[in-house]
């Protein structure tokens, strides 16, 4: 019962203990001053009531609850971080074979420029048991190989930055549709009435070497009810947009008008009858429990200072990837199904031999540090964790081959590769094959709709059936698109 | 709960109430049509790849041709439609398991009810035009609740569901409901006065009349045509860059002000560039399909972005002025409706011919551009033209009035003749000219000079001339404007200054003799640059002429006496130095003329020697002369009037200000066409580099559509004509779906961006269809239409709702009462300003910065893009006006849409997030405490302050036990600010407006948070 208290679709799961006590605290004080006194069944229905039929599409058993997406804006380089291609140092600055090219579409950047192979200049290292090669720029994800499953064929049609990310998102390249956290909020409803049901916190490199805008589509609610749109936890100022009460306002003053408000509304729905009313007095009464959960989330004080090293110098630092990484530990503790973090910054297009070590750094440690965190809290097993970007990266040079300070890598969409741990992932795997030039997938694809369908599958929901009608067609987060991987999960 | 309601729901909306006997008239429209798109179409609908077993459900013809029989009228059982779906063989029942759809028995029911009465098969209902029932005519028992024919279409519908009309709601209601629907404000004190003291009849009347005629209507009307055209001031994507829309903005405006009718308001957006002779108004309509976003990411293929900017238009115009999902046609046949995905590409020719690149090409904006002006600056122009054109017309009056002027003139010139001394000036005809600084000098014609070319900081000028003249008393310099100067000229920039002006004589090997000069007078003179600067030694003084921006630009003359006069040698050679070495750059002239003369006290009024061959025409006798020698003679006299040269300076003074303001005018966005029109292909998966190149598509219609004229061009102007036409099946019924839908918050077709066989058929359909035929047979008049809507007795039912009706009809979709929903976030922010006094009423303009928590947009962008908020008047424009930024709008205007694609249905939604935007905004939180001043403004007590602060917030009293309610809140405010001085001195910093001299601070903190509450109550945030 108690799970049910403010969502029909949370019933699948338990509520968390530590959001537990919270909720029977401001439940009694909420019921307390409620002078209709609604059933808590009619809230639930009341809070959700326009598509609470759709949200109970639980289709099997989960094996995830919550999702955290590490999206890597801007491209990591499959060639320098994942995919060991050691054979490549014999072509170095030759032309890459026209066979491997096969005419692909390039950006303007690179468009019939000459091709010289660049092999990676860092060396790999084979990782803990499963012996997966990662390359010692990520010495800490090299650290958790045993925890996740490598994929190493992903591709995708788009070629620039925001469609891209758009396709991963929310599984067009056109903004529009919903996000993929919104359609997991939209599916599977709260978790949690502490916290929004899905969560945005975004960072970028320190020296912000590239341009790439956080547009807010890509954590949007397409054509869903706007509740279902991911909510940014901000790097400066309050950590939620107007969380914070006005000058000269405190909240003790606040609790007194948030009464008096919720009785001369309640004096209003007597008059009038409409149970929006009774919606908008919960809604005010859960505006003012963020209030207090969202600092009490985002103040570190109470993390011991071992878990603070875990993370890395920059945790303290509020905006930061591995600040930002500690939070999405944090949120996911609390229930929070969805929890988007992006980082940009991968975008070496003529700085690879300089930037990259410096990006890494950024996020190697915290990225390995918060699955390692969920996996000491017995949190992995029901949290999934996605790192990756929106393409990979030319295994031939951009610029002067010779020029180390200016050269890089342009936009390759055909190849490269991405990471899962947890919720319902089998660790320890890698999955999918590049060519010798990792160019060309060479087996097992895993295209970005193929992603989408297996997460939603390890939360239990069947891709071809969370679907939602909008001009007159059922659209759904895998277009019409997707295939379930089976073969990387647990 | 839901599920009952929404069972509720189809049986309300269905014909046969309550009973399913068998006896009730199933409607194929609403019924079955349905049902069949739903579970049927997908595999034996429109799409012909798609198709399986060649069967095809959506068009009557070939479902009725199938063999063996699909439908065999009366007689289910023997039609294969009804085995199909009713067989327990998995194998053979339709739908297929694994198609993910299934029928219910309820729904098989109805299949076999309807094939057993007839099995009547009929179009799609929104492909067949209108047709005009008489409104129904409805008994009722006592005074009867219709006003006009809609109440009575509702009524029908109420009574056969068993429901009735709820009673109007109280006139205090009444207004708050019509000043926001109509003006999206809450009526004002003054206006809730007068409508509460005018109790005669008609008074609605009039004070729907006083709405539809205020300013405030077409802002509001406009907002939801910016959100359908997807209107934003940035092109969104990478670097996001601003953009100039606004203008189009502005045009929507007065579109709606001024009741355009939609027809023309349709034309005009869609196609204004090709009407004939279309206004500048017209143009910039047309930026309708020119507000989608643009992509300047680098490493873009251009190509790609035009041809999704193309897809963009095609897929928008479709939605807004058809409701067709035509958009789903892109990939391959539309599932559900009757269009083909190469009629999709077809509809997008029209939109291919752009002279577009696909880059961000014009500043932040793309070609094509054309300079706009705003209104204020439309009537100015105006006024500029009018003058120009009265300047032209006394420069050109008729010859024949002039005749006895002319002939004394004639009479004058002939005794100088006759006396040999040709009293005047003589223009010199340039032999050479040169700029020191490599400039170019022609010689024009009228012999007056004209420098181009390199534009040195500064030059001089050096002119040889030679004269007829034996005898020289002193020369005039005339500067003069001309069109290929800077704003005119007569400098080349405006205004010049001339540092020396000199002259010296030259004869054969003679060393030259410079002339000295006695003096010289201009007709102008810049105070600190008058013309005897020009004669002195000094380079640091000269001849300047500027008059400000408006007067420069004219001719101008400055006459310069010898001190003795000079005897010209046969031979001789003037040789004129102009110097321009001021401080100021580029300050040099831009055009002029040298004359000299023999008169004896040459002056300013000295006129001028007409020339030779004039002079030849003087000696005749006028009838001796023909036609047209007497024509050239009398225009030359013409133009040495007085009236002429005084229109001659009026006109070049009006050219000028005319020039500036095109020079000032802004650029944007507009459609026009390139000369050669683009080839259209199939894209596969609608993709730009995928065309199918085998098959040329010509522009044309979807085919389940009217036709176009036979004789119709293949372009735009034709199609937007289509969308007008009378006899279109969609247009006029998806715009008063639209207006229904503004007035009453749900279409009478729920879906209005679907009107298609997936979309919800209507609630209504004769009421629709009445609708929509009245609104052809007024000429496509919105304000009537709206006035139509709003007197209605079904618009003034009263809100409230009982249990028993909720249950009846949830979502009021049978209209027994009112309609009750939150306001949008730009209307609440609009009433919090209203309400505190601070709203600026200005009309258009430039989009403005008002507040916004710091740092998002920074957030967003990595710190390349910062917002700066506006201060003074700009943070109080209605939110109309406040800047969009595509990638991340306002932050406080939650639940409207984004601005990434077209939107025509309103969101409202209620969410925690909504409640703290409301109660900590820097917006709300400043409209608290300014009407917190507000209240206490005027001398009153705590009683009178109470009333008037619910009246200006909710127009009414309060009751008794909201006083009681709001006087507690108000104690406890008042006891907490007593106790925390430091609080009200913090309350005082909300927002910039000044805190008001001579109010006690702790009394506005406490008004201030009754404010608040009031701001934030449910009932102020909802249109009842």
């Amino acid at each position: 019962m108690t799970a049910c208290t403010f969502s029909s679709g949370s019933k699948n799961f338990t509520m968390q203990p530590l959001a537990d006590h919270h909720l029977l605290q401001t439940r009694r004080r909420f019921f307390g001053h409620s002078a209709v006194g609604i059933g808590t069944a009619a809230l639930a229905t009341l809070l959700d009531r326009e598509s609470v039929a759709e949200q109970l599409v639980s289709h099997f058993a989960p094996k995830a609850k919550r999702v955290i997406y590490l999206f890597q804006n801007g491209a990591p380089t499959q060639v320098d971080l994942y995919d060991h291609k050691p054979q490549m140092e014999k072509f170095r600055g030759t032309d890459l074979p026209k066979e491997i090219q096969g005419g692909q579409r390039l950006t303007t950047m690179t468009q019939g420029k000459s091709q010289k192979v660049l092999p990676t200049a860092w060396p790999f290292r084979a990782h803990g048991e499963c012996g997966t090669h990662i390359s010692s720029l990520l010495p800490h994800i090299g650290s958790i190989a045993d925890d996740i499953c490598l994929v190493r064929s992903a591709h995708t049609e788009a070629i620039n930055h925001a469609p891209a990310i758009t396709l991963w998102l929310t599984g067009s390249e056109q903004p529009g549709r919903p996000s993929f956290g919104a359609w997991l909020s939209y599916g599977l409803g709260r978790e949690t009435d502490e916290l929004p049901t899905f969560c945005v916190m975004t960072s970028r490199d320190k020296e912000a070497s590239c341009g790439q805008i956080f547009y807010e589509w890509y954590w949007g609610n397409g054509f869903l009810p706007s509740r279902h749109q991911g909510v940014k936890f901000r790097g400066s100022g309050d950590p939620v947009l107007y969380l914070s009460n006005p000058s000269g306002v405190d909240q003790g003053l606040r609790r007194g008008l948030l009464d008096d408000l919720a009785r001369l509304n309640r004096l209003r729905a007597r008059e009038v009858g409409d149970p929006e009313i009774r919606t908008r007095i919960a809604q005010y009464e859960m505006a003012y429990r963020m209030q207090t959960s969202v600092p009490e989330l985002t103040n570190l004080a109470s993390e011991p200072k071992h878990i603070l090293e875990m993370y890395g110098p920059d945790v303290t630092r509020r905006g930061s990837f591995a600040h930002n990484c500690l939070l999405a530990r944090r949120l996911s503790e609390r229930g929070v199904r969805f929890i988007q973090l992006m980082h940009a910054g991968w975008d070496q297009h003529g700085n690879l031999p300089t930037q990259l070590a410096v990006q890494c750094r950024d996020t190697d440690q915290p990225s390995a540090a918060l699955v390692k965190d969920l996996k000491q809290r017995g949190l992995l097993d029901e949290t999934l964790v996605i790192w990756g970007g929106e393409f990979g990266r030319t295994s031939f040079c951009q610029g002067d081959i010779n020029n180390k300070k200016q050269h890089g890598r342009d936009h390759h969409p055909r190849n490269f590769c991405l990471w899962m741990a947890g919720g319902g992932i089998q660790g320890g795997t890698t999955y999918g094959e590049s060519d010798d030039f990792s160019y060309n997938v060479a087996k097992d694809p895993f295209h970005v709709h193929d992603l989408q369908a297996t997460v939603l599958h390890c939360l239990g929901i069947d891709h071809e059936q969370l679907t939602y009608k909008f001009q007159g067609r059922q659209f759904r987060l895998t277009d019409v698109h997707g295939r379930v991987v089976k073969e990387i999960l647990s | 709960m839901d599920r009952h309601r929404i069972c509720a729901l189809i049986c309300l909306l269905s014909t046969s109430v309550a009973t399913a006997d068998d006896a009730s008239r199933v409607d194929f429209q609403r019924e079955i049509r349905p049902i069949l798109s739903e579970n049927c179409f997908q595999c034996h609908g429109p799409d012909a790849k798609a198709r399986k077993a060649d069967l095809r459900l959506d068009i009557a013809g070939e479902a009725l041709a199938h063999d063996p029989p699909l439908l065999v009228a009366g007689q289910p059982r023997k039609s294969l439609l009804w085995q199909k779906i009713s067989s327990n063989d998995p194998d053979v029942r339709m739908p297929p398991e694994d198609s993910n759809r299934h029928l219910t028995d309820a729904q098989r029911d109805l299949i076999r009810r309807w094939i057993a009465q007839g099995g009547e098969f009929r179009r799609h209902w929104s492909l067949v035009p209108p047709v005009r029932r008489p409104p129904p005519i409805v008994q009722t028992e006592g005074p009867s609740p219709t006003r006009n024919a809609i109440d009575t279409f509702i009524l029908d519908r109420l009574h056969a569901a068993g429901l009735s009309m709820a009673p109007a709601a109280n006139r205090r209601t009444l207004l708050r409901r019509l000043a926001f629907d109509l003006l999206g404000l809450p009526p004002s004190e003054h206006e809730l006065a007068v409508f509460l003291s005018d109790t005669g009849p008609g008074a609605w009347d009039r004070a729907v009349d006083r709405m539809l005629n205020s300013p405030r209507f077409g802002e509001h009307m406009a907002w939801n045509w910016l959100v359908a055209s997807r209107y934003a001031d940035t092109n969104g994507y990478q670097g996001d860059r601003t953009r100039v829309m606004w203008p189009w903005r502005e045009w929507v405006i007065g579109s709606f002000n001024d009741n355009l009718p939609f027809d023309r308001f349709t034309v005009d957006q869609l196609a204004g560039d090709l009407l004939p002779s279309a206004t500048p108004g017209q143009l910039v309509a047309t930026g309708f399909n020119r507000n989608h976003p643009l992509n300047g990411e680098g490493g873009r293929i251009a190509e790609e972005n035009r041809v999704e900017y193309v897809l963009d238009r095609t897929d928008t115009t479709a939605t807004v002025w058809m409701a067709l999902t035509l958009g789903c046609a892109k990939c391959h046949d539309h599932k559900f409706d009757p269009l083909s995905q190469k009629e999709y590409y077809r509809f997008s020719a029209y939109f291919n011919s752009i002279a577009e690149s696909g880059r961000v090409d014009k500043g932040g904006n793309a070609n094509p551009v054309a300079r706009v002006t705003t209104r204020a600056q439309q009537t100015e122009l105006h006024q500029i033209d009018f003058l120009i054109r009265q300047q032209q017309n006394i420069l050109e009056r008729p010859l024949d009035g002039l005749e006895t002027e002319r002939n004394r003139w004639i009479t004058r010139i002939r005794k100088q003749l006759d006396s040999g001394t040709l009293d005047g000036w003589h223009t010199l005809a340039p032999r050479s000219a040169k700029s020191r600084q490599g400039a170019q000098i022609k010689t024009r014609p009228d012999r007056s000079l004209l420098v181009s070319g390199k534009m040195p900081t500064r030059d001089d000028y050096e002119v040889r001339a030679v004269t007829g003249l034996k005898r020289i008393t002193g020369f005039r310099l005339e500067a003069l404007t001309d069109p290929s100067l800077g704003f005119q000229g007569p400098g080349r920039r405006a205004n010049f200054v001339l540092t020396e002006f000199a002259v010296k004589l030259e004869h054969g090997a003679a060393k030259a003799r410079r002339l000295q000069f006695a003096g010289v007078v201009a007709d102008h003179s810049e105070e600190s640059w008058k013309v005897a600067g020009a004669i002195d030694p000094s380079e640091k003084t000269g001849w300047g002429i500027w008059d400000g921006v408006h007067n420069t630009a004219q001719d101008r003359q400055a006459v310069f006496q010898l001190k003795q006069p000079v005897e010209i040698a046969e031979g001789s050679v003037l040789v004129f130095t102009l110097r321009h070495q001021s401080h100021f750059k580029e300050h040099l002239l831009g055009r002029f003329r040298i004359s000299a003369t023999d008169t004896r006290h040459p002056g300013l009024d000295t006129p001028t020697v007409p020339p030779a061959d004039v002079l030849e025409l003087v000696r005749q006798q006028v009838p001796a002369l023909n036609a047209g020698q007497l024509k050239q003679l009398s225009e030359f006299h013409r133009a040495t009037t007085d009236a002429s040269r005084r229109a001659r300076r009026l006109y070049s003074i009006n050219r000028a200000a005319r020039q500036r303001h095109e020079g000032g005018m802004i650029e944007s966005m507009v459609m026009r066409d390139r000369g050669t029109p683009r080839n259209t292909f199939l894209l596969k998966l609608a993709r730009y580099d995928q065309p199918v190149t085998s098959e040329k598509l010509a522009h044309g219609t979807p085919t389940a559509l009217p036709p176009l004229p036979a004789d119709a061009l293949p372009n735009r102007l034709t199609m937007a004509r289509w969308l007008v036409d009378p006899g279109h099946p969609l247009t006029a019924r998806v715009a008063v779906n639209r207006l229904w839908q503004t007035f009453f918050g749900t279409g009478l077709v729920k879906t209005g961006e679907d009107f298609g066989s997936q979309g919800e058929p209507p609630s209504h359909p004769e009421l629709l269809d009445w609708l929509a035929t009245e609104y052809l047979r007024t000429g496509w008049d919105t304000k009537r239409m709206i006035r139509l809507l709003v007197t209605s007795g079904t618009y003034r039912q009263s809100s409230a709702v009982t249990q028993e009706q909720l249950d009846a009809d949830p979502y009021n979709r049978l209209l027994g009462r009112g309609s009750r929903y939150r306001l949008p976030a730009h209307v609440i922010r609009d009433q919090a300003l209203a309400v505190s006094g601070l709203m600026v009423e200005t009309i258009g303009g430039v989009s403005v910065k008002p507040y916004q928590p710091p740092g998002l947009w920074a957030d967003f962008s990595f710190g390349k893009i910062k917002y700066s908020a506006d201060s003074g008047a700009k943070l109080y424009r209605r939110s109309l006006y406040t800047f969009w930024r595509r990638s991340l709008g306002p932050p406080n205007m939650f639940d409207e849409g984004t601005r990434d694609v077209c939107h025509v249905n309103p969101q409202r939604t209620n969410t925690p997030l909504h409640a703290l935007t409301l109660l900590n905004d820097e917006t709300f939180a400043e409209a608290a405490r300014v009407l917190g001043e507000r209240l206490l403004g005027t001398p009153a007590n705590d009683a009178s302050r109470m009333r008037r602060a619910f009246t200006l917030v909710l127009s009414r009293p309060p009751t008794g036990p909201e006083r009681a309610l709001l006087f507690s809140s108000l104690d406890r405010a008042r006891r907490h600010y007593r106790a925390h001085p430091e609080q009200v001195k913090a309350y005082a910093t909300v927002g910039h407006h000044a805190p008001a001299v001579g109010l006690d601070p702790v009394e506005v903190a406490a008004w201030g948070a009754v404010a608040s509450l009031l701001l934030n109550s449910d009932e102020a945030i909802t249109r009842e």
